[in-house]
């Protein structure tokens, strides 16, 4: 009797835990899926001479882990930001060297905002659009 | 095309760095896989990438990686074999209802818990892309592991097995080890299911028909093959190529239906037939290039995908010391807490939810399929990495703290009565007299060899 209640009451358990997590959880917000690789549509890479130094200066690669973005620039990953998506914008609070905005309501997404690295301290505006997904073998490999 | 040259140098480094910190870790008492899994790490960008950038780069280029997944994969589907063939189904049968209890909570507990904290995690760590019943039933999954082949290496080392806790915990384990990969079968489809290439109709059915093979003609072919092994005295390499075609098929099946290879792969060890020829012929032929070889470049595979930099501000280390005491408090407390209200002492449920506690490589296999599903993000995979690697480290220390030291040198551990209704938690002596027997014989069980405890050389 005593192995029936204690068995009613892991039952109970997880039935009840997991209802009420879904049910919570169905109502939850996770930020849009912005991990990949984002083309430059701007044309003005010559105003920053560490742009224009970089392998392929017209992409961004993008790696998501929900808010927190680990980007680089170009394909040698000589430049790379940690940044943090919220509220539509990503921002990079260690050295505010990046600033953009997306736009959710353009087909495929865009990034419209600027850059500050060396060589353009003043900043450079930049607007970049995400590419088609291109789905890797392996998943989860950091450069 | 393969870059032989590149390959040989990568796994002989992998080998050397999973000798050299197993090594190390032994040293330190600590399960040789531990250190196996540290050196994955190691090699990856969380260190050798990080002080040394070009050394990495030049020995793991990424056009080098897709052999070096491939060995992975064949490795863990060795593995998975090598733990199906260890798990008795007698293990499973002849259980009480305290045992039930106690296996049960001690995944229902860990299993809610991750799930309330997904609650937390899924708005800051993953995306719109990934369903939150997928992410919460995942991370429900990921929490309630055990590492089976660990706590058999840990009981079987410390002479447990024959005691009533090594005998609840060696039970409890291979309940979760069966429970848990079933769970996580049920959410890969799931995942799945919005992607595959098969419909449903095809799925079910197509599952139900792998299953009535598996019980059936399967297992009655094994059983020939068993007969005829013991008539030779031997596994012939006739017989052994025939076993690894039954392993490669039910893998081929399983991956096929969307579930996963491994678990084609578990399921085919846990049909072959438990006669101890058999099982220890089997475990000496593939062992020691499982556990050698094979799993080595699985963890170095692992650590090339998990990268520490990624956690990289104290908001992300909040995140992994909350993943951290969520998995402890789940599978130590849940598992502890029913053993207690079934009627163990608070000194031997502490013991048990220690051990179940441990989450070993067992662990890095689901958070690897979870990462390649895309249920995981890169940032989340790292946290769940350290929790795994944390949670198998703190096993050996908190068990000599709260069970060791507590019994006096020279006395015994409390042994199993004979007298199996002396005790309402002791099963049936004859369910564990396969693993007994293996314990105490020349060999360990392969679950110990598995672990890579220092005494586990198989002679040929």
């Amino acid at each position: 009797m005593k192995y029936i209640l204690q068995y009613m009451i892991l039952v109970l358990f997880v039935g009840l835990g997991l209802a009420t997590v879904i049910f919570f959880g169905n109502q939850l917000e996770a930020p849009p899926d912005i991990h990949g690789v984002w083309l430059l549509e701007t044309n003005n890479i010559s105003e920053c001479t560490t742009l224009a130094q970089l392998d392929s200066p017209n992409t961004m690669q993008l790696s998501q882990s929900g808010q927190f973005l680990d980007i680089s620039l170009g394909t040698s990953d000589e430049i790379r930001f940690s940044a943090r998506f919220k509220e539509g914008q990503i921002d990079s609070p260690k050295d505010n060297s990046i600033h953009l905005v997306l736009d959710r309501q353009s087909t495929p997404y865009r990034l419209t905002g600027s850059l500050i690295l060396p060589g353009c301290e003043a900043g450079i505006p930049v607007s970049y659009i995400l590419q088609p997904a291109e789905k890797s073998s392996i998943e989860g490999l950091h450069p | 095309m393969i870059d032989l040259l590149t390959l040989l140098i990568q796994v002989g480094v992998i080998l050397i760095a999973a000798r050299v910190l197993g090594y190390l870790f032994r040293k330190i008492h600590q399960p040789q896989v531990m250190g196996e899994m540290v050196a994955g790490i190691l090699l990856g960008p969380s260190f050798m990438g990080w002080i040394a950038p070009n050394v990495s780069a030049a020995l793991f280029p990424p056009d080098s990686l897709n052999v070096l997944n491939a060995l992975s994969q064949f490795g863990l589907l060795l593995f998975m074999f090598l733990v199906g063939l260890e798990l008795d189904p007698k293990l499973l049968r002849g259980r009480t209802e305290a045992t039930i209890i106690v296996s049960h909570a001690s995944i229902v507990a860990p299993f809610v818990l991750g799930s309330v904290l997904a609650l937390y995690l899924y708005p800051r760590l993953s995306n719109e892309a990934v369903n939150f019943v997928h992410f919460a039933l995942f991370m429900g999954t990921a929490m309630s592991i055990t590492a089976f082949p660990v706590l058999a290496r840990i009981l079987t080392e410390r002479k447990m097995l024959r005691t009533q806790l090594g005998v609840i915990a060696i039970t409890t384990a291979a309940v979760d080890d069966v429970t848990g990969w079933v769970i996580l079968a049920i959410v890969v489809v799931l995942v799945r299911a919005s992607e595959a290439t098969l419909p449903f109709w095809i799925i079910l059915p197509g599952l139900a028909t792998y299953f009535l093979i598996m019980f059936y003609p399967a297992r009655w072919f094994l059983e020939k093959l068993n007969s005829y092994t013991k008539k030779k005295g031997i596994i012939t390499h006739n017989v052994l190529a025939l076993l690894l075609l039954f392993v490669l098929a039910s893998a081929y099946a399983t991956e096929f239906l969307g579930i996963h290879a491994l678990f084609g792969a578990f399921l085919a060890g846990v049909m072959i037939p438990k006669s101890n020829m058999f099982v220890h012929g089997l475990a000496e032929r593939l062992n020691d290039l499982a556990v050698v070889l094979l799993l080595p470049i699985f963890f170095a595979f692992t650590g090339l995908r998990a990268s520490i930099g990624l956690v990289n501000n104290l908001e992300m280390w909040f995140f992994t010391l909350l993943i951290i005491l969520v998995a402890v408090l789940g599978k130590f407390g849940g598992s502890s807490i029913a053993a207690r209200w079934s009627g163990l002492s608070w000194r031997d449920s502490s013991a048990l939810g220690i051990l179940m506690n441990t989450r070993g490589l067992m662990e890095l296999v689901i958070l690897n399929i979870g990462l390649d599903l895309g249920v995981l993000s890169p940032a989340l995979f790292t946290m769940m990495v350290m929790m795994a690697l944390i949670t198998t480290f703190m096993t050996s220390p908190l068990l000599e703290w709260v069970y060791f030291s507590r019994i006096l040198p020279n006395k015994p551990y409390p042994a199993a009565p004979a007298d199996p209704s002396a005790h309402k938690l002791i099963p049936q002596e004859s369910i564990l007299e396969n693993v007994l027997q293996e314990g105490e014989g020349p060999t360990e069980t392969v679950p110990a060899q598995l672990a890579g405890s220092p005494s586990s050389q198989i002679q040929p």
